[in-house]
């Protein structure tokens, strides 16, 4: 009887092992496509924001050399054009500062010069560019002269970053 | 034709058969290897086979007499074994003179012949005879697990030893008749067939050939035009004493006098062979409550182990689909933590909604991007060396620039060149510089120069 019940024990719990491991398996194979699916899903937005994520350290990066600027501030520009052009005439037309990231701002100039040599322009812009901060050039316009040879009208665009605290 | 095992296939390679009748014991010791069975007689009172049975590491087959038993061939209306062996004590019954509820029987053979209807041999015995036989043995020490069938035992070992020489007939009915003659000192039992078929049997206490005469003639009719006779038992040996036998029988059914080798052991062998090889007509008639407490246990532990393997695969299934799942989940939640995370980090919301992750990120991000661009720009490369380059290149084209003007990397120019060919070559320079650009041009008749204008263009 004791061995009847045992056999009979363990017939049934092999059928229902058997059947739940088949039961699952065919679940399992059922789902697959759809588990593999969101989790590929999910591996494609990781990687995008993994993307942002490095951008945004870059941006960091960035922000973190202009912190560490002795003197965070950009160098008069009107002051700039004259030492670079002494006893010419330019025009320096100042805009608006505009807030950026919490802390800067970004400011923005006009600088128009009437008659200007396009090597000592080129000069002028790289001394700019060498400021720390630098004054960036967003745009440069010229106009050549009637007279020709090098020289022509110029309108520039330029930017630079201030910390306000 | 049905091939059948009578003991369940098991480690055991050794087999004692037993041919014993009254006093006489005659016992030989099969041993299986690669497929084939040695035998090689022994004493059938040495304790060694007691022991060895007792053991477990032999196993010892006897048989009915066919005296004791029967052989019967059954047409069944079901081309199906199945079947047929549930209307079997049906169909028996009304062939025997006692009632099949006290025989034990097995089946022997069962073919379809691919028509509707089969046939099925069936081994027969009463269970007092069974009963009397087991007792027989045991009172010998034998401890039998096998009762076979003297008759099927004598006509399938026949044709092992001493093969039909040409096969199987091409067609049923014809070919050449064997009668095989078991002579001992209480019996003679008969076999006959026709080329590898089992026709019937027939046992007697004494060897009278007017009975052998008559079983043939109820069997076959009319003297086959092919026939041999083959003896065997312990009368066999050197012919001489079963020679008588043979003449009276030659007289009325010629055919020449064949002799197994060994012919006293005959039986014993086939006994044994049968025990250990699988193959046809073979039979256990220790069935029902007369199973041998060996095969019990051998088909309860194949049960078990069937159970056991099948418990093992579903655990198995079970554990295997648990671990995939989990393993998967352990991934998905890794990475959602991350995807959480890392949104969290860039909207600056504590909880980014599930599944839109990228998509909150990526606004604030964007909202973002406008306070980053100046310091995006300070990297940038100087416009100076665009602005140097583009007058150089302009010079070395013989342009002459009226109008320049940069922003953002797009590039307008304005200008005379002294002749056409001149403004392509500068434009497709702007191109490989990385401007895209667009040129127009125009002739201007009164300075006899190209005027120009190249504008910028998005690139695709």
């Amino acid at each position: 009887m004791n061995d009847r019940l045992i056999r009979t024990v363990l017939w049934g719990t092999a059928a229902v092992a058997l059947a739940a491991g088949v039961g699952l398996t065919a679940g399992t194979l059922r789902e697959r496509g759809a588990i593999a699916a969101r989790l590929a899903r999910k591996l494609a937005d990781l990687s995008a924001l993994q993307t942002l994520q490095a951008q945004g350290e870059r941006h960091e990066r960035m922000v973190a050399a202009f912190e560490g600027l002795e003197n965070p501030h950009p160098e008069s520009l009107p002051e700039l054009v004259k030492s670079a052009f002494p006893g010419e005439t330019a025009e320096v037309r100042g805009q608006e500062p505009k807030p950026v990231i919490p802390g800067w701002t970004a400011r923005r100039a006009e600088v128009n010069f009437s008659n200007v040599r396009y090597d000592r322009l080129a000069e002028f812009i790289a001394m700019l560019e060498s400021k720390r901060p630098p004054w960036r050039v967003m745009e440069c316009a010229i106009r050549a002269s009637r007279q020709g040879g090098d020289v022509g009208q110029v309108r520039l665009a330029l930017e630079s970053l201030d910390k306000t605290k | 034709m049905a091939v059948i095992s009578p003991y369940p296939e098991s480690r055991r390679r050794v087999c004692y058969g037993v041919d014993a009748s009254g006093d006489t014991r005659i016992v030989v010791r099969g041993v299986r290897t690669r497929g084939r069975v040695n035998c090689t007689p022994v004493d059938g009172a040495a304790p060694a086979l007691a022991a060895d049975v007792a053991s477990g590491r032999a196993v010892a087959a006897g048989c009915l007499l066919e005296r004791e038993s029967l052989t019967h061939w059954l047409d069944a209306p079901f081309p199906s074994m199945a079947k047929a062996q549930r209307i079997f004590p049906t169909l028996m019954d009304i062939r025997l003179p006692f009632p099949i509820e006290e025989c034990a029987y097995a089946l022997a053979d069962f073919s379809s012949g691919g028509g509707r209807n089969a046939r099925l041999l069936a081994a027969v015995a009463r269970f007092e005879d069974v009963e009397r036989r087991i007792a027989a043995l045991e009172a010998m020490g034998v401890d039998a697990a096998v009762l076979d069938q003297e008759g099927l035992a004598l006509w399938t070992q026949s044709l092992h030893e001493m093969p039909m020489i040409s096969g199987r007939q091409a067609e049923a009915g014809s070919g050449p008749v064997r009668v095989v003659v078991y002579v001992g000192p209480d019996r003679m039992t008969i076999a006959l067939g026709r080329s590898e078929e089992f026709l019937a049997a027939y046992g007697a206490r004494q060897a009278r050939p007017d009975d052998a005469s008559r079983f043939l003639q109820a069997t076959l009719g009319t003297v086959p035009s092919s026939l041999q006779w083959v003896f065997a038992g312990p009368a066999a040996r050197g012919r001489a004493p079963v020679e008588a036998l043979y003449r009276e029988l030659a007289a009325k059914w010629p055919a020449p006098l064949l002799v197994h080798a060994d012919p006293e052991t005959f039986l014993a062998r086939a006994l044994a062979t049968r025990a250990l090889l699988a193959g046809p007509l073979r039979c256990n008639l220790r069935t029902g409550r007369f199973t041998h407490p060996s095969v019990t246990r051998i088909r309860r532990r194949s049960a078990l182990t069937t159970a056991a393997l099948f418990l093992a695969a579903g655990l198995l299934l079970c554990g295997g689909n648990a671990a995939w799942r989990m393993a998967a989940a352990r991934k998905e939640a890794q990475v959602q933590s991350a995807l959480t995370r890392i949104s969290s980090q860039i909207s600056g919301l504590d909880k980014p909604p599930k599944g839109n992750e990228l998509l909150v990120a990526r606004r604030a991000f964007q909202a973002g991007s406008e306070k980053w661009a100046p310091f995006a720009r300070a990297f940038e490369p100087s416009l100076t060396l665009t602005l140097r380059e583009l007058l150089h290149a302009g010079q070395k084209h013989g342009l002459r620039f009226g109008g320049l003007t940069l922003r953002n990397g797009a590039v307008l120019i304005e200008g005379a060149a002294e002749d056409w060919n001149q403004c392509d070559k500068f434009s497709s320079w702007l191109e490989r510089e990385g401007h895209p650009n667009k040129l127009e041009r125009r002739e201007a008749l009164a300075e006899e120069k190209v005027r120009f204008t190249i504008s910028p263009v998005k690139a695709p």
